[in-house]
């Protein structure tokens, strides 16, 4: 699934990294506590969350992920914004929850 | 490009951290210039960065401003009226290519390594680059085939402050940058970035301060964080997965759901942890390189 058709299917704005929207993406997690990420992420893809600290951005990049998604239309610190982009990962945020954002990201990629 | 032509390009992407000159006589701007010139002397040295009580950078002096100085009757003068305050400086996420570009550039002979917090680091010369070089060269080299004594090793050390959220995770995002420069394989990458990691945010969210420190040979890499702390009451339940003792504000970050030691422990090939109640904790990692 293109991150171009993710950004369109969740009406999301794309805060930082534009330029990797034609990338594919196969895999997405979504969990808001750092450690379990840490431990669940094997394939590089998309991390959903609802937390918005930089060391979102800083457990992303431990494990190669490509880029965030931000839940409940939250909007990340500049703080976080900044090391996104001096390590080039991809931030996108949507109005929709973390349920709504899952379900439809789920679906799409079923439908495919 | 040939073989060796990458190797060379590789290298120049290593931090500039690993040739600058990091063991720099300390001057402050209140000394005398015919002082700083004996310093210099007695270093072998050009140049010299002019640092305040808390070390941070204040100004550069060469050996030609202080002889320049002596000749115009100024050598009780403080060095501080006759340095160069203006400095251009590099920050520890530079590149050996960064160096090489500054120096084509500015045409100056030396540049300070400076922190965030305009620390000053080290300092780095074209000499530095061309003396080092060829050593990092043969390092890397031994490392990535796993040849040479395995008693060689490189050793990366980071200081890390307990509670500062902000910047926790720089030190291992530093130490995953440097192996894969090393060139080792993507799976040995993330479980050292994985374990460094929790280990560094074991210490921003439980500790007052801590080290990290990576030893890379040519078999293993070891990862020690050892922190003053209030230390671990309970070793044996803290490795239990989901036991945890963090605060409600750590757990607000997404942090303290008690897997950040299951994690280190799945990562290593062999662990180790040590505590002392109202001393602090010491975790080993060691990770073999297959």
């Amino acid at each position: 699934m293109k991150l171009e058709e993710v950004k369109e299917l969740l009406s999301a704005k794309v805060l930082c990294g534009e330029c990797m929207l034609d990338r594919d993406v196969e895999y997405f997690y979504a969990s808001d506590l750092m450690s379990d990420i840490l431990a669940t992420v094997k394939e590089p893809g998309i991390l959903i969350t609802a937390m918005v600290q930089p060391q979102v951005v800083r457990t992303t990049q431990m494990l190669d992920l490509i880029g965030i998604i931000f839940v409940n239309g939250k909007v990340p610190p500049e703080e976080t914004l900044s090391l996104a982009r001096s390590n080039e990962i991809l931030i996108m945020s949507t109005k929709y929850s973390m349920f709504e954002t899952c379900g439809k990201i789920y679906l799409a990629l079923n439908k495919k | 490009m040939r073989e060796i032509d990458r190797d060379f390009y590789n290298l120049l992407k290593l931090p500039v951290t690993l040739i600058m000159n990091a063991n720099m006589p300390k001057v402050l701007p209140d000394r005398k210039v015919f002082q700083v010139r004996e310093i210099l002397k007695i270093n072998q040295l050009d140049g010299v960065a002019i640092t305040d009580e808390d070390g941070r950078l204040v100004g550069i002096v060469t050996m030609y401003d202080l002889l320049k100085a002596i000749e115009e009757d100024k050598r009780d003068a403080f060095v501080e009226d006759i340095m160069t305050k203006n400095v251009v400086t590099l920050s520890p996420s530079h590149t050996l290519a960064d160096a090489i570009e500054y120096f084509r550039v500015y045409g100056y002979g030396r540049f300070p390594v400076v922190d965030g917090a305009r620390v000053f680091l080290g300092m780095v010369t074209p000499l530095d680059i061309v003396i080092r070089l060829p050593i990092l060269k043969e390092e890397r080299e031994e490392i990535k085939e796993g040849r040479g004594e395995a008693t060689k090793v490189i050793r990366l050390e980071f200081s890390v402050e307990g509670g500062d959220f902000i910047n926790g995770g720089e030190a291992s995002s530093k130490i995953k940058r440097y192996l894969q420069n090393l060139g080792l394989s993507k799976d040995i990458i993330k479980r050292v970035a994985v374990a460094s990691y929790e280990m560094e945010m074991n210490i921003v969210i439980h500790a007052y301060r801590g080290k990290l420190i990576v030893e890379i040979s040519s078999d293993k890499i070891i990862i020690k964080a050892i922190d003053e702390g209030p230390g671990i009451e309970d070793v044996d339940k803290a490795i239990q997965p989901g036991y945890s003792t963090a605060s409600p504000k750590v757990r607000e970050l997404g942090f303290g759901a008690g897997m950040g030691l299951p994690n280190i422990i799945s990562c290593s090939d062999e662990f180790d942890i040590k505590s002392n109640v109202g001393v602090g904790t010491e975790v080993t990692s060691i990770i073999y390189i297959k």
